[in-house]
């Protein structure tokens, strides 16, 4: 279960990434030149939670279920603190993309009340910070705890 | 919201058929059949449809301010085998 799980936990990265760029151009554009958010803005908005949504569900299975190093936080917790590796893996990539999940659902229910006019300006600093956040915390490679950019299995 | 209906139809569709392809034919495609791993492969492919579905579910139950004991009857429900066809003629073919 963990390695189908971990391909297409990379995998899907790829598609929250590209969907994300995608939204966080289409709203810098409509706030810079002052035009609506439109329904079918939102719709796009909507396919993005899902595949963010899915994507943190089999992150949280892995973390949960599979990861030998997060399995090793759970039998010494001190380890943790301890071991960076274990700190990336069991805590800091979870709460990370937990924490980019929060403030996209936050900023979605605030732009959503807001007036089209404005909704443009609040998705794009939403996607913003979501964007950093989430480039914050991939195992880029070449960092001590990174991993390939593409997992064939 | 009918596209959203759609999808969620299609994905409670799949996720059902692929509960029934895991219990019905993977298992005894590995009893009988030289197929060991077929199992895992299955039980991922329908573990990773099955969070999907959830994730979707709450999703348009929240946009569509559905009951919560609705909710919770599709998670239990689709966890059964035929459960999701059930769900869908029930509460989601119709709206």
């Amino acid at each position: 279960m963990y390695e189908p799980f971990l391909l297409l936990h990379s995998w899907t990265r790829w598609a929250v990434l590209l969907a994300l760029i995608y939204l966080l151009a289409r709203s810098a554009l409509l706030w810079r030149l002052q035009k609506p958010w439109t329904s079918k803005d939102s719709e796009l908005l909507w396919v993005f939670d899902q595949i963010f949504g899915y994507q943190v569900l089999f992150g949280f299975a892995l973390w949960l279920a599979g990861s030998p190093l997060v399995k090793a936080a759970f039998k010494e917790a001190g380890l943790i603190f301890d071991n960076s590796l274990v700190f990336f893996w069991a805590l800091r990539h979870p709460l990370t993309m937990l924490v980019a999940f929060g403030v996209f659902h936050m900023g979605k229910a605030r732009a959503k009340r807001s007036s089209p006019e404005k909704a443009a300006r609040l998705y794009f600093l939403t996607l913003l910070g979501v964007t950093l956040l989430i480039l914050s915390a991939i195992p880029w490679p070449g960092l001590f705890y990174g991993r390939p950019l593409f997992r064939w299995q | 919201m009918s596209f959203k209906r759609n999808y969620l139809r299609l994905l409670a569709f799949s996720e059902s058929c692929s509960l029934l392809g895991l219990l019905f034919i993977a298992t005894l495609l590995r009893k009988f059949g030289d197929h060991p791993h077929i199992v895992k492969t299955m039980g991922a492919f329908h573990g990773a449809l099955f969070l999907m579905l959830v994730y979707s579910l709450f999703s348009y139950a929240y946009e569509s301010s559905w009951p919560k004991r609705r909710v919770m009857l599709g998670i239990v429900v689709m966890s059964l085998p035929f459960g999701g066809f059930w769900f869908d003629r029930k509460y989601l073919s119709h709206q």
